[in-house]
């Protein structure tokens, strides 16, 4: 989750109502992205909602007071334009791409899906098999059954240890009621954070946003608290059979700071240095020496409970030898990694961020990141020059603060025979 | 909804509308090279005309076209990666159907030196039998991995059905058998047969002068052997109706069908490519609301028309619950084949399609990729230009003849616990 700043070109709102708005004029595209974000997630949902952030997404794809059901799909689509959306543990977002003589429909089209949509009850019906065959695909694939393993495993208090599509169970008893009332504690202007990235006019942005999100009274939205993952003094392990897998699939996490803290920019320039591209430590030591088949490293971007993992396919046989080899590149980076190799780092990451933004709809996902999820759009604005800050001795101090010798999290997956 | 459709045809919009230069080499080389505006970046693809065909051990093409990153007599995997990466860009090689492609992005002030490094690639690959040996390991472990995803299997018996004796009856990456088979003076017998300078299309777009990058290209691929494979590809046609079911363990079954369709280069190629759209892209298509929103029967469900040298084919998907696949193939046969279309759905179909091509060329490597895809497949790379205006020209009446035409029988694969 990285991002470059941009600042002199973004113009930021905040609406009467408490609707935020950040705009980013861009002037050498024809395509503009709208993004409307929402701060929740199925980490904001309690037991018998499992599900429901994603199911509500759905939801609002089937009408509102202006566009009957399936009428919004029409107008995007007749446009030549596209339009998603989004559910994470965090956050939801709803976005159209669309090209620039119809930004001003395509927002209309997301105010009336995000703030004037019916729920019906036979909708909800109706959205019921579809969900759910979504939920049987994802249990047909192994490696998201991986994920979803690993995250039990690493969470044991935090709502990050349930699966964002939630359960047949709860989603088999949702009805309109409930969708209605989780909608209106966090659909509301002061949740949300509208994002437009393209050739427009700033000011022009703003008036049309008034005049449609800006309309809406809104009310308080209530706190929930994320229950925090208490810390944990021992490793944890499990083994997964599985008869559909012909290769063993490893999984390893360690608690990692949060996203925007001055540590985590540490941990991306780690992160770069271990496991991203093919210049990356284990992908020369593992990868290029025949250990294992793909080898990567990454973060959840989390604002708490962070993780930092390294996933790896591999014979199964040659596991304990995959394992000891990567604690053991770990360990010797203390003394291996130079000055020179963070610099190469910085610089990669900095420079990828160029060609990362070339596409409208992914400046508008790091900008609706940054004040969603993060909620600070400093995080975007400022993410290159905290890179640049970032010291041998930073990039070392996380990997002994979070990884060297701390309890770790794994699973691995392998062939039932 | 009309008002809305007139109106994409009155504005005129392009996405990345620069000026493309061509340029012919002596030995036949063709170079098309595009100058954009902003922050220093550039990408490239290299196409080659030869993909899998002629191919006597299948999957030399892909091992031949993964080892080319792994070293020359210059240079070492290392430094070829770390020639993109440090500028925060990639590089690529992979072999398709048709076309093999090597495709980089860069910063400019890179270029220089990139262009050196693909320079030795091709000329001087070390292919070495250590890389060789890893890669083909790699290479059949990917094979057996696509068992574990029903949607793969579904799609390599799809090919083995309706592309039965030719070269797409295989994908790329190959057969089992033969890549245990292969040895380096196959890799190098296949290079040597497929690159040929009358082959081989160099598409480059970035924000660069075409004058100061010319002279590179030239002297980058001057040395391009002239004369060489001449790719014959094989028809196979349609000639009755087959179904096959395969056996995996899941909690899915996929039902995936293939039809008949035109050749690019016929006249009802861009008829086809609407009707495509009509019944399987996006929200508002055919597939989409019988199956997934009426019926239920799918999260998933789409159709493509992937572009070939020859034997096209229109293929429909569809990913459900074991107890509903029955269900939902006598039904995509049904909405494939008799669901109506009007003229409204036809004009919605084209503006989708103009978008989405649109929206596609906003990254400087798609930009490059379309303008050398159509170029090394032999439709001209001006039809990039042009293909908006094509696909608008499409009348309701072209779509229906098509229809009637092409869609009369399927082969058809059921992947089923």
């Amino acid at each position: 989750m990285t991002c470059l700043a941009l600042a002199e070109e973004l113009k930021t709102y905040k609406l009467p109502n408490g609707v935020n708005l950040v705009v980013s004029k861009r002037e050498d595209t024809q395509a503009v992205a709208l993004h409307v974000w929402f701060r929740v997630g199925s980490a904001y949902e309690d037991y018998h909602q499992k599900g429901m952030a994603h199911f509500l997404e759905h939801m609002l794809f089937n009408g509102s007071e202006k566009y009957p059901y399936g009428q919004m799909d029409y107008i995007v689509e007749g446009l030549g334009g596209n339009i998603n959306a989004g559910t994470s543990k965090e956050y939801t977002f709803y976005h159209i791409t669309i090209a620039k003589p119809y930004w001003k429909e395509a927002l209309e089209v997301l105010y009336q899906l995000t703030q004037k949509p019916l729920l019906l009850e036979d909708m909800v019906e109706k959205e019921k098999p579809i969900v759910i065959e979504e939920l049987r695909r994802g249990k047909d694939s192994p490696t998201t059954l991986l994920w979803e393993e690993f995250e039990k495993l690493f969470y044991k208090v935090s709502p990050y240890r349930h699966p964002i599509i939630g359960y047949e169970e709860t989603i088999q008893k949702f009805n309109r009621d409930m969708l209605l009332e989780f909608y209106k504690n966090f659909y509301q202007p002061r949740n949300m954070f509208i994002v437009v990235v393209g050739d427009v006019d700033h000011q022009e942005v703003h008036a049309e946003v008034l005049k449609t999100f800006g309309k809406e009274r809104g009310q308080p939205v209530p706190k929930v608290d994320i229950l925090p993952e208490p810390d944990k003094f021992e490793n944890r392990q499990k083994v997964i059979k599985d008869k559909r897998v012909e290769r063993a699939y490893w999984l390893i996490g360690w608690r990692a700071p949060s996203i925007g803290s001055k540590e985590y920019y540490a941990l991306v320039v780690l992160d770069q240095i271990l496991g991203n591209g093919r210049t990356s430590l284990f992908y020369r030591e593992l990868r290029e020496k025949g250990l294992v088949y793909s080898v990567s490293t990454g973060d959840f971007g989390r604002p708490k409970d962070n993780l930092f993992f390294v996933s790896a396919t591999l014979d199964e046989e040659r596991f304990q030898e995959v394992k000891q080899r990567t604690f053991e590149l770990i360990r010797t980076l203390k003394e291996r990694l130079t000055e020179e190799e963070v610099r190469k780092a910085k610089e990669r990451i900095i420079n990828a961020e160029a060609f990362a933004v070339e596409r409208v709809e992914r400046e508008a996902y790091y900008i609706g990141y940054a004040l969603t999820v993060v909620g600070l759009l400093d995080y975007y604005k400022y993410f290159e020059s905290n890179i640049r800050s970032v010291r041998r001795e930073d990039v070392l101090r996380v990997l002994e603060n979070y990884i060297l010798g701390k309890p770790y999290s794994e699973v691995l997956m392998v062939k039932e025979r | 909804m009309m008002f809305i459709i007139i109106l994409l045809f009155v504005i005129g919009i392009s996405f990345g509308g620069g000026k493309v230069q061509e340029l012919v080499l002596p030995n036949g080389l063709k170079i098309l090279v595009k100058e954009t505006r902003g922050k220093g970046i550039v990408s490239g693809v290299i196409f080659i005309k030869s993909g899998t065909h002629g191919e006597e051990k299948r999957g030399v093409t892909n091992l031949t076209a993964t080892l080319l990153t792994k070293g020359t007599r210059s240079y070492d995997a290392y430094q070829i990666a770390s020639t993109f990466e440090d500028y925060g860009g990639s590089l690529y090689a992979s072999a398709g159907d048709d076309l093999l492609e090597i495709g980089f992005s860069t910063k400019v002030e890179g270029l220089g030196q990139a262009l050196k490094v693909i320079r030795s690639m091709l000329l001087e690959p070390l292919f070495s039998e250590e890389e060789l040996e890893r890669e083909k390991r790699n290479v059949l472990q990917a094979l057996r991995s696509r068992r574990e995803r029903g949607q793969e299997m579904a799609m390599d018996a799809l090919r083995r059905l309706t592309y039965k004796d030719s070269n797409y009856e295989v994908i790329p990456l190959g057969r089992e058998k033969d890549v245990k088979e292969i040895k380096r003076e196959d890799v190098i017998k296949r290079w040597q047969s497929i690159l040929s300078a009358q082959n081989t299309v160099v598409s480059l777009v970035g924000d660069f002068k075409a004058d100061e990058v010319l002279p590179l290209l030239k002297e980058t691929f001057m040395n391009l052997p002239q004369t060489g494979y001449r790719v014959a590809p094989q028809e196979v046609r349609m000639e009755k109706s087959l179904l096959e079911r395969v056996k995996r363990p899941g909690s899915q079954a996929t039902v995936m069908c293939a039809f008949d369709a035109p050749d690019f280069k016929s006249q009802e190629y861009f008829a086809f490519k609407v009707l495509d759209s009509v019944l399987g892209d996006g929200m508002s298509s055919k597939l989409f609301k019988e199956l997934r929103e009426s019926k239920g029967y799918a999260y998933a469900v789409y159709s493509t028309y992937p572009t070939r040298l020859s034997s096209p084919r229109l293929i429909a998907y569809i990913g459900t619950s074991p107890e509903k696949k029955e269900n939902a193939l006598r039904d995509l046969l049904d909405v494939v084949k008799n669901s109506p279309i009007n003229p409204e759905d036809v004009e919605l179909a084209k503006n989708k399609i103009v978008g989405d091509f649109l929206l596609a060329h906003q990254t400087r490597l798609r930009q490059a990729w379309y303008l050398g895809f159509f170029e090394a497949m032999g439709f001209g790379w001006r039809i990039d230009q042009t293909y908006p205006e094509l696909i608008k020209g499409v009348s309701f009446d072209d779509v229906r003849k098509v229809r009637e035409k092409y869609l009369k029988i399927e082969h058809c694969v059921t992947v089923e616990p």
